[in-house]
């Protein structure tokens, strides 16, 4: 349990961060404080939850917000699949459970530290458990500063995701395939934003990124070196 | 739209989100893949890692970004630098974030 609580550290420092920047964002959206924290209990990924502030915000239809948020979250269609492997040997009830905790960050975390190795099952429930926790509690904390503090970005409360998926990332990447994997992810996020995607671009990139992957494969196994 | 609606809204958003999460955790083990997803599972962790991380990096209000001013952007240079050497979660996600803290002091 502590040593679940240790690993998660970093995790939940930008759990912190980020939940109590949604919190303020949503408060100067004109979400109640309730629903504020519904949010984050229910819904439980950042992107969904500050596109949906956004769109409760300008008034948009429920069926339309539930749409897009089926849409930004379909990444987790793919980040679930990859988990799959690792928890295989759970009961059905504990994948259940496990899925239900599924973010951003406990997919890098668990990809991340347990690769190809099983899976340490009372660490990884604790990473969920206190993540989602750790979650609400810093979306109360940005509900009740959400009146005082303004801007966020000043903090850089914004800049802990991005930080925290260069360091899980830069350790994955271990071979040249890897590279080439990883340089085509990001730059084909930016084509497919350029090209006008919004939601959709990060399914479409992983996928080209996964296809690159794949071609580098043939392509090395291909050349006698 | 009123309180009560958005709330009935967030249900139903969490519903979606939760049902996207758990079917492949629930349903996938135990099951024989075919042989092009089992190849692509290797790939996903880092494809899906490095898009998301660009698209937090590059994008800024639905538009990409690589203007100078996009410090957040720059900044992620050194934080990798800072990952290769110490491949500590704590260090770099610290390293990170004081350092846009104090880019935008400085530049912003």
């Amino acid at each position: 349990m502590i040593a679940g609580t240790l690993v998660t550290a970093p995790v939940l420092m930008v759990y912190t961060a980020m939940g109590i920047a949604f919190g303020v964002l949503s408060i100067q959206a004109g979400l109640s404080a309730v629903n504020t924290v519904a949010m984050s209990l229910f819904v439980y990924a950042g992107t969904a939850q500050l596109a949906g502030i956004q769109l409760l915000a300008m008034g948009v239809p429920p069926l339309s917000i539930v749409i897009t948020t089926i849409v930004i979250n379909s990444r987790f269609l793919v980040m679930a699949s990859a988990l799959a492997p690792l928890v295989a040997r759970f009961p059905a009830w504990q994948r259940f459970l496990y899925g239900l905790e599924i973010t951003d960050a406990t997919f890098a975390l668990h990809i991340g530290r347990y690769g190809r190795l099983p899976m340490r099952k009372i660490e990884a429930f604790t990473t969920n458990i206190v993540g989602h926790i750790v979650w609400v509690g810093a979306t109360v904390a940005g509900v009740v500063i959400g009146e005082k503090v303004t801007d966020v970005e000043r903090f850089g409360l914004d800049f802990g995701m991005p930080a925290m998926f260069i360091a899980i990332l830069v350790p994955l990447i271990r071979s040249r395939v890897h590279v080439i994997v990883a340089m085509a992810g990001g730059a084909a996020l930016l084509f497919y934003r350029y090209l006008g995607f919004s939601y959709w671009a990060i399914l479409a990139a992983t996928a080209t990124a996964v296809l690159a992957g794949i071609a580098t494969e043939q392509w090395t196994r291909r050349q006698p070196s | 739209m009123d309180q009560t609606s958005t709330f009935l809204t967030i249900l139903a958003m969490g519903a979606v989100s939760m049902a996207i999460k758990l079917a492949p955790v629930v349903f996938l083990p135990g099951r024989q893949l075919p042989r092009w997803l089992d190849v692509s599972l290797r790939h996903l962790p880092v494809a899906v890692l490095s898009a998301m991380t660009v698209q937090l990096l590059a994008v800024v209000d639905g538009e990409i970004d690589l203007r100078l001013a996009n410090l957040a952007l720059w900044a992620a240079i050194p934080t990798v630098i800072c990952a290769t050497l110490t491949r500590s979660l704590f260090w770099t996600i610290a390293f990170g974030m004081t350092l846009v803290v104090a880019l935008r002091w400085a530049f912003g």
